[in-house]
C-alpha cells in the first residue's frame, strides 16, 4: 500500500458522494470552460485557414449604406490583392419570420468565390464527399445559389430545388435554384447561402450598389498596408470606407451583443464559487465523519501536517478528476453547442466554434486550485482536533 | 530508580467542563506518581472517572498533562511539540483500542501497515514486518480481509498487530476486551500475556474486568485521580 | 397523516449549520444568475413593451420589419396622410415622415462599437411621443446640423454629450440636448430634424410613416374579435411564406400584424387595413406603435439564451450538492430515523419530512440569490437589437415576479436534490439502524 493507495481508498469509501461531488464539479469546469472558449471564440478565433487574408471595405458610415460597384474594380486593381468580391447582404425571409429559419444570405462574383474563399470546399449535400464538379453548375446559373451544407440538412433541401427568399431590407422577392453544396472546416462560416450578384443587380433595377467588398490578400503581411490603400483612395469621396479584417468585421458583431466580455466572465466567476461551496462541503463531511479515525491515525503516529496533507490529496483527486471530467465534457461538446444553437440568433456567432487546446487545461487547472482551496479550511480543523476529542466522536 | 521505563512524578491533569460561566474545573488526575520497569505488564484499575483512561493517554502521548514529571525510557514526553510527539509515538507506543479502531477502507495487512509508512522501511521490508505482526496474533491467513469481513476477536488481534508492527517500546490497551464475548477475551489477553512473557513487552491496560486484570504481572489501583492500591503478584500461571 | 413536526427539520438544519450554509449558498449562486437573466429579459422586454399607444400606427414596407429597412416613397406618405381616419389638428394631420439611419458608434471606455439609430423626425413625430421628454438643452433647430441625444445613449457612446461634435455623414452634427424617454425603445435613440437628415444621407424616401388615428374607442385585438370588428385570422404573427407573399384579391387584409392581446383603437383598425387603399398591389403595411416595438422582442437576445444555458447546467450541479447533504444527513441520523419508525411515523411521514427539509434548505439558498440579484437592479446596458440592427438601452429589472421565481427555482432544486435522499431515508431497516452506531 502507498499514500495514493489509502487516498484512494478513503474516495471510494462514500461512492456516491464522490460521483455526485465529481460531477458537480465537472459541470463547473465545462462550464467555465466552454465560457471562455466562447469568448475566445466570438473576440479572437484562432481562424487560420483563408480568413486571415481577406479583408472587408465596407462604408464609412454604417453598414447599413451601401458602396458604389466600382469599388470593387478599384480594391481589385491594388497589386498586392489577390481577388476581390462584392458582397450584399439580402437579409430575406425563408418561409416565415421565426428566428431559426434565419440565415445568411450574401451575394458574390461567382468567377471570384473559390479564389477567395478558398476553405469553402465544394460537396455533396447528401453525403459531404467532395464534388468540385457542383461549383461549375452554380456558376453557370445566373438564379442559381450555393448554401452551406449545414443548412441543407436543416432545412432538407436536395440540389435543383427552388427556394423563394422574400426581401425585408430591398422590396424583391429572390428565386434561387439550389447548385452546390459547400462545407468549410475552418475560416468561414456553415451558415450562409451564396447567389450571383449580377443576379440580385438586375432585380433591382441594376442600381450598382454593393453591400460591402470581401478582398483577398496575396499575403497575410500585405493586409495592413491594403487597409490603409483601400481608405485612403476612397477619403474625402461621396462615399468613404472603412477597411478592417475579416476577423475584427466579425468582432464587430459581437461588440454589439453588448459587454459580453464582462457578462460572461462574471457567470464564471459565480460558477467558480459554487464550485468552491460544492467542494468545501463534501471535503467538510468528509473530513467530519472521520474525525474519530483521524484520531486514531494521529493516535498511531501520524503527525497533524501528515494527516492534513493526506486529507488534502484526497480533496485535491477528488477535484482533479472531476476538473478533467468537466475540461473533456467542454471538449466533447463543441459540435453539440454549435449544432444546437443553429435555431438562433447565436448560430453565426458560434459556427465553428472551438475550443483552444489551453482552455480545457487552465479548466482544470482552476478546479486543482479551488479543490485546494476550498479543503484547507476544513481539513485543518479536523487535523489539528486534539487526539482525546477525537476519539470521543462517533461517526 | 533510572531502570524505569514510564517514570511517573505529581502528575496533574484538569479538564475545563462546559464554557463561559458554567465552565467547571475537573480533576481528574491529582498528583500521581508511578513507575513502570521494562517488561512489566500493569493492569490498571479503578471505577469510571478515576482517571485510568486518562493516565493511559497521558503515558501514550495523545493527551498533555497540567503539571507533573511523565518521562518515557529518559524522554521528557510533555516537552515534545505537536509533530515531535507524533513522530514519538510512531517509533515508540502501540495503542490498542476498545473499539479496535481498524480503518474499514483497509485490509487486515493494509491497516497493520499503516504506522510502517511513517517509517523509512522499503515496501519489501514492510510487508515482512506486516506478515510477522500478523503471523505471531495468529492472522496470517487473513491479510487480504476487510475490517467487515473480520471478527471481534480478529479485529482486536489485527489492532495488535498494528500496534507491535513497529517493535514499539511500550504497548498501551484500553479495555482490550470490553467489547468482546468471553472466549474471543480470553485469546485477547493470552495474546497480551504472550507478548509480555515471551517477547518482553512493556504493556500497561486498563481494565475494569477483574478477570483480565489477574493475567497481569502487576495491578494498580486508582481512585478519584490518586493511585490506592498498587500489588506485584506471582507471574500467572499458565 | 401524521407528520414530523417541522421543528425537528430546522432545530438539524440549525445544528449542522455549516453544511447548510455551503449548500445554500451552492443553491444561491445558480438562482442569482437565474435571477438576473429573468431581469436582463425583464428589462429588454419593459424597453420594447411598454413603448407605443394603441391609437399611433407605423406604416412601413410591406416585410420590412422594422424602420431600418424600411423605406416609403414621399408619394406614399402624402396619401398616408391623407387617409380619413388620422386624426387631424386644425387642417393638418396629425402625422410624422421620419428617416432612420444607423450610425456606428465607440461605446466610452472601451468595449468596441455599436450601431445607433438615428431618427429625423419632426414637431409632430415629438407630439406623437410625449413620454420624451428634453431634460437638458434644446431640440434641434429646422434645417440645422444639429441633434438630440437620448440620456442612456449620452452615457454610454463616445461623442454623444451635451455640446459634442457628431460625426455624421459628410459633416459634423451639434449634440444641442439630452432627453428622457422613461424606460421606452426611444431612449435608445438619437433625434435630428427629418428634412436635414434625410438631405444628409441623400434618403430620397422616408423610412417610415408615423401617424395618430383619430380619437376612438381602444379594446385588445382579442376583444375586437369577441366584438365581431377582427376575423381571427386577421391577426396572426407567424404567416407562412405564401401568405406573405401573395396577396389574395379576395381576402388582401389577412394579416394585419397585431399581437392578441396588445391594445388597438377602432380607427387605428381601420388604418391597418389602409395600406391596400394607397397603392393598388400593397406594398406598404401598417402596424400599431405597441405591436412593432412588441414584435422585435420575439427574435430574443443571445445574451439571454447564453444565460438560460447556464443557470441550467448551474443547477444540475447546484442539485448535486443538495443531494450530497441530504444523504450525509440522512446517514448520521439513521438511528434518529430508525427510532422515528419504531415509535409508529409511516414511511411516508419520514419521506415527506427529509424532502421538506431538503426544500427548506433549497428555499433559503434560493431566496440569499434571488435577493443577490437585486444587485444588478437598475444597472443599465445596452445590446443589439436583431429587429433593428441597432443599440437598445435596457436596464435590470428585478421585480417581485424574477424574486418569485428565483425562489421557486431554489425550492424546485431542492425537491429535485431531496427526492432521491428522502426516498432512501423512508426505507432505513428499523432494526439495522438501530443497533449501528
Amino acid at each position: 500500500m502507498s499514500y495514493l493507495g489509502f487516498v484512494l481508498a478513503n474516495l471510494l469509501r462514500n461512492r456516491r458522494r464522490s460521483i455526485l461531488t465529481l460531477l458537480s464539479l465537472a459541470l463547473s469546469v465545462f462550464l467555465i470552460s466552454t465560457l471562455e472558449g466562447l469568448l475566445q471564440h466570438v473576440q479572437n478565433s484562432p481562424r487560420m485557414t483563408g480568413s486571415e487574408r481577406r479583408v472587408i471595405v465596407r462604408r464609412r458610415t454604417s453598414l447599413q449604406d451601401r458602396l458604389p460597384e466600382h469599388y470593387v474594380d478599384k480594391v481589385r486593381a491594388i497589386p498586392s490583392v489577390e481577388a476581390a468580391t462584392p458582397m450584399l447582404w439580402f437579409g430575406g425571409l425563408y418561409k416565415n419570420t421565426k428566428p431559426e429559419n434565419f440565415f445568411g444570405q450574401l451575394s458574390c462574383d461567382p468567377d471570384l468565390f473559390r479564389q477567395i474563399v478558398p476553405e469553402a470546399e465544394v460537396v455533396d449535400p447528401k453525403t459531404g464527399e467532395p464534388r468540385p464538379e457542383l461549383y461549375e453548375e452554380f456558376r453557370k446559373d445566373r438564379s442559381g445559389a450555393i448554401a452551406a451544407r449545414d443548412l441543407f440538412v436543416k432545412f432538407g433541401w436536395k440540389l435543383g430545388d427552388k427556394i423563394t427568399l422574400i426581401g425585408t431590407i430591398y422590396p424583391v422577392n429572390m428565386e434561387l435554384t439550389l447548385r452546390a453544396a459547400y462545407h468549410a472546416k475552418q475560416g468561414t462560416d456553415n451558415q450562409t447561402l451564396y447567389y450571383h450578384h449580377k443576379y440580385i443587380d438586375e432585380l433591382l433595377g441594376r442600381p450598382g450598389l454593393i453591400g460591402v467588398v470581401s478582398a483577398r490578400a496575396k499575403n497575410v503581411d500585405d493586409i495592413p498596408a491594403i487597409i490603409e490603400q483601400v481608405d485612403a483612395k476612397f477619403a474625402n469621396s461621396e462615399f468613404e470606407t472603412l477597411t478592417e479584417t475579416e476577423r475584427a468585421f466579425q468582432a464587430g458583431f459581437v461588440q454589439m451583443l453588448g459587454n459580453i466580455e464582462f457578462f460572461l466572465r462574471a457567470i464564471a466567476t459565480a460558477v467558480a464559487f459554487a464550485m468552491l461551496m460544492v467542494a468545501a462541503n463534501t471535503t467538510a463531511m468528509a473530513a467530519r465523519e472521520r474525525a474519530h479515525e483521524i484520531a486514531v491515525m494521529k493516535a498511531i503516529g501520524f503527525t497533524p501536517a501528515r494527516t492534513l496533507a493526506l486529507l488534502l490529496m484526497e480533496a485535491t483527486l477528488l477535484c482533479t478528476i472531476g476538473a478533467a471530467v468537466g475540461a473533456f465534457l467542454a471538449w466533447a461538446t463543441q459540435g453539440v453547442l454549435e449544432a444546437a444553437s443553429q435555431a438562433s440568433v447565436m448560430s453565426f456567432f458560434l459556427s465553428g466554434y472551438s475550443l483552444a487546446p489551453w482552455i480545457p487545461v487552465a479548466g482544470i487547472a482552476i478546479g486543482v486550485l479551488v479543490g485546494v482551496a476550498s479543503s484547507l479550511g476544513p481539513c485543518w480543523r479536523v487535523a489539528q482536533l486534539p487526539i482525546v476529542v477525537g476519539l470521543r466522536r462517533t461517526a | 530508580m533510572s531502570d524505569a521505563l514510564v517514570q511517573i512524578r505529581s502528575l496533574e491533569k484538569t479538564y475545563t467542563r462546559g464554557s463561559g460561566r458554567d465552565a467547571q474545573a475537573v480533576h481528574v488526575l491529582q498528583g500521581l506518581s508511578l513507575q513502570v520497569h521494562k517488561g512489566d505488564f500493569v493492569a490498571l484499575m479503578g471505577p469510571s472517572g478515576s482517571g485510568k483512561t486518562t493516565l493511559l493517554n497521558l503515558i501514550a502521548g495523545i493527551d498533555r498533562p497540567t503539571a507533573g514529571e511523565l518521562m518515557v525510557d529518559g524522554l521528557d514526553i510533555t516537552r515534545l511539540s505537536e509533530s515531535e510527539l507524533a513522530r514519538w509515538r510512531a517509533s515508540s507506543v502501540g495503542f490498542i483500542f476498545q473499539l479496535y479502531n481498524l480503518i474499514p477502507v483497509l485490509t487486515a495487512a493494509e491497516n497493520v501497515e499503516l504506522p510502517l509508512l511513517l517509517t523509512k522501511l522499503g515496501k519489501r521490508e514492510r510487508r515482512e514486518h506486516v506478515q510477522t505482526a500478523l503471523s505471531v496474533v495468529g492472522l496470517a491467513d487473513r491479510m487480504g480481509h476487510y475490517p467487515r469481513q473480520l471478527s471481534g476477536g480478529q479485529e482486536q488481534r489485527v489492532a495488535i498487530a498494528r500496534a507491535i508492527v513497529t517493535d514499539p517500546l511500550l504497548l498501551l490497551a484500553d479495555e482490550p476486551t470490553g467489547d468482546l464475548d468471553k472466549a474471543s477475551g480470553e485469546e485477547i489477553l493470552e495474546l497480551l500475556s504472550r507478548l509480555n512473557r515471551e517477547f518482553g513487552k512493556t504493556i500497561l491496560m486498563v481494565t475494569h474486568d477483574p478477570h483480565a486484570a489477574e493475567r497481569a504481572k502487576r495491578l494498580v489501583r486508582l481512585e478519584k485521580g490518586v493511585l490506592v492500591s498498587d500489588d506485584v503478584k506471582a507471574p500467572a500461571s499458565r | 397523516m401524521l407528520g414530523i413536526p417541522l421543528k425537528y427539520n430546522l432545530r438539524h438544519l440549525v445544528v449542522r449549520w455549516v453544511a447548510t450554509v455551503m449548500t445554500a449558498l451552492g443553491i444561491a449562486l445558480p438562482t442569482g444568475v437565474f435571477c438576473a437573466v429573468l431581469a436582463l429579459n425583464k428589462g429588454l422586454e419593459t424597453a420594447l413593451k411598454q413603448t407605443g399607444r394603441p391609437d399611433t400606427v407605423v406604416f412601413l414596407r410591406k416585410n420590412a420589419l422594422s424602420e431600418t429597412n424600411s423605406s416609403v416613397s414621399r408619394e406614399d406618405a402624402t396619401k398616408i396622410e391623407a387617409l380619413s381616419d388620422v386624426a387631424r389638428e386644425g387642417d393638418r394631420s396629425v402625422a410624422s415622415r421620419e428617416v432612420i439611419v444607423l450610425l456606428n458608434l465607440p461605446r466610452i471606455g472601451g468595449g468596441g462599437n455599436s450601431n445607433v439609430a438615428i431618427r429625423g423626425t419632426t414637431a409632430r413625430g415629438r407630439a406623437l411621443r410625449p413620454e420624451v421628454q428634453l431634460v437638458e438643452g434644446q431640440w434641434p433647430g429646422d434645417g440645422l446640423s444639429e441633434v438630440v441625444v437620448a440620456r442612456g445613449i449620452a452615457n454610454r457612446f463616445e461623442n454623444c454629450q451635451l455640446g459634442s461634435r457628431l460625426p455624421l455623414g459628410k459633416r459634423d452634427w451639434r449634440v444641442v440636448g439630452i432627453f428622457d424617454a422613461g424606460a421606452t425603445a426611444y431612449g435608445s435613440e438619437i433625434w435630428g430634424d427629418a428634412e436635414t437628415l434625410a438631405g444628409a444621407f441623400l434618403r430620397d424616401a422616408w423610412s417610415a410613416v408615423w401617424v395618430k388615428a383619430k380619437p376612438s374607442e381602444v379594446k385588445s385585438a382579442e376583444q375586437w374579435i369577441a366584438a365581431g370588428k377582427l376575423k381571427p385570422s386577421m391577426t396572426g404573427p407567424d404567416e407562412p411564406a405564401e401568405e406573405l407573399l401573395q396577396v389574395k384579391e379576395d381576402d388582401d387584409m389577412k394579416s394585419l400584424n397585431l399581437v392578441e392581446e396588445s391594445l388597438v383603437s377602432e380607427s387605428a383598425l381601420e388604418l391597418l387595413k389602409a395600406p391596400k387603399k394607397i397603392t393598388e398591389i400593397a406594398t406598404l403595411e401598417a402596424m400599431t406603435e405597441v405591436d412593432y416595438f412588441r414584435k422585435q422582442t420575439e427574435l430574443g437576445s443571445p445574451i439571454a439564451g447564453i444565460g438560460s444555458f447556464i443557470a441550467l447546467v448551474m443547477a444540475v450541479g447546484a442539485a448535486f450538492a443538495v443531494m450530497n447533504t441530504m444523504y450525509a444527513a440522512i446517514a448520521s441520523r439513521s438511528r434518529e430515523i430508525a427510532v422515528l419508525r419504531a415509535i409508529g411515523y409511516p414511511r411516508r411521514a419520514v419521506m415527506a419530512s427529509f424532502l421538506v427539509e431538503s426544500v427548506i434548505l433549497a428555499l433559503v439558498g434560493g431566496l440569499l440569490g434571488a435577493l443577490a440579484s437585486l444587485a444588478v437592479n437598475g444597472i443599465s446596458t445596452g445590446t443589439t437589437n436583431f429587429a433593428t440592427f441597432s443599440e437598445l438601452t435596457f436596464a435590470f429589472r428585478v421585480t417581485p415576479e424574477v424574486l418569485g421565481k428565483g425562489c421557486m427555482f431554489g425550492g424546485f432544486l431542492g425537491v429535485l436534490g431531496g427526492l432521491l435522499p428522502a426516498y432512501r431515508a423512508s426505507r432505513t431497516p428499523i432494526l439495522q439502524a438501530m443497533r449501528a452506531i
